[in-house]
């Protein structure tokens, strides 16, 4: 059983790792937040509106990709004049890290990858269990498979 | 100001020295602008010089003492020849 404080740690690892990052986000393709961390807990943002958004911008830029046949997408940055965002594919997830503008960039993308590998490995493993039915219901299937297996029998 | 030849130029001169390992040129923010190592590892050196060169500046500006004009990391196996200039930073691994 996966401990979703596990999300939790790795991402304040992250944020711990750069003085440059204000805000770690991850969320899954459809925009949903699975966790998050940040430096300063009364930097006021909607975290559920940017990790969307960030993701809905990662998916449309890997949808460029595919168009073009130019491979997977790793990252996306957006550079504004205070600060940056950076996007980062980490399997079935998408990672989203708020800088200040200053920031070094390299670090960032290097500790992004590394995290993203890490995400990517826990992911897998939280979702694979979610998606994994309750014993009663794997009962109920079989008894139903059954009672249709006697019904085609007539 | 930094062109495609000086980059060229500058990597071909320094490599050309005994004992160099590999040359790195990185931007400021820590984004590698050109090298004769892996990616990885260039990813790797350009993003731990420019953080120690921030760090080793920011020392430098608390005590007084001027400007950084050259650092040097000197390990067992490797050594580090860094050479912070105003948009980049040249690394020399030997």
């Amino acid at each position: 059983m996966i401990d979703v404080k596990l999300f939790e740690k790795i991402l304040s690892d992250l944020i711990k790792s750069e003085s440059g990052i204000r805000k770690v986000i991850l969320v899954d393709r459809t925009g949903l937040t699975i966790a998050h961390a940040s430096k300063f807990s009364y930097y006021p943002v909607d975290i559920d509106g940017i990790g969307a958004i960030a993701s809905a911008v990662f998916v449309a830029s890997e949808e460029q990709g595919k168009n073009l046949d130019i491979g997977e997408l790793m990252l996306v940055t957006s550079e504004f004049e205070q600060g940056k965002i950076f996007a980062a594919s980490c399997g079935k997830g998408v990672l989203c890290v708020i800088t200040d503008s200053d920031v070094n960039i390299g670090m960032v993308r290097l500790l992004m990858k590394r995290a993203a590998t890490e995400l990517e490995k826990v992911l897998d493993e939280f979702l694979s269990e979610q998606t994994t039915l309750p014993a009663t219901e794997e009962k109920t299937r079989e008894k139903l498979k059954s009672a249709l297996d006697k019904l085609e029998e007539f | 100001m930094i062109s495609q030849k000086w980059i060229k130029d500058t990597i071909e001169r320094l490599s050309s020295h005994k004992g160099v390992k590999g040359v790195v040129i990185t931007s400021a923010e820590g984004i590698p602008l050109s090298s004769t190592l892996s990616s990885d590892e260039t990813e790797k050196i350009a993003a731990f010089v420019t953080s120690i060169v921030d760090k080793a500046k920011k020392i430098i500006n608390e005590l007084g003492t001027g400007k950084l004009n050259f650092l040097t990391v000197d390990a067992s196996k490797k050594e580090l020849l860094i050479a912070p200039e105003k948009d980049y930073i040249l690394v020399v691994l030997r």
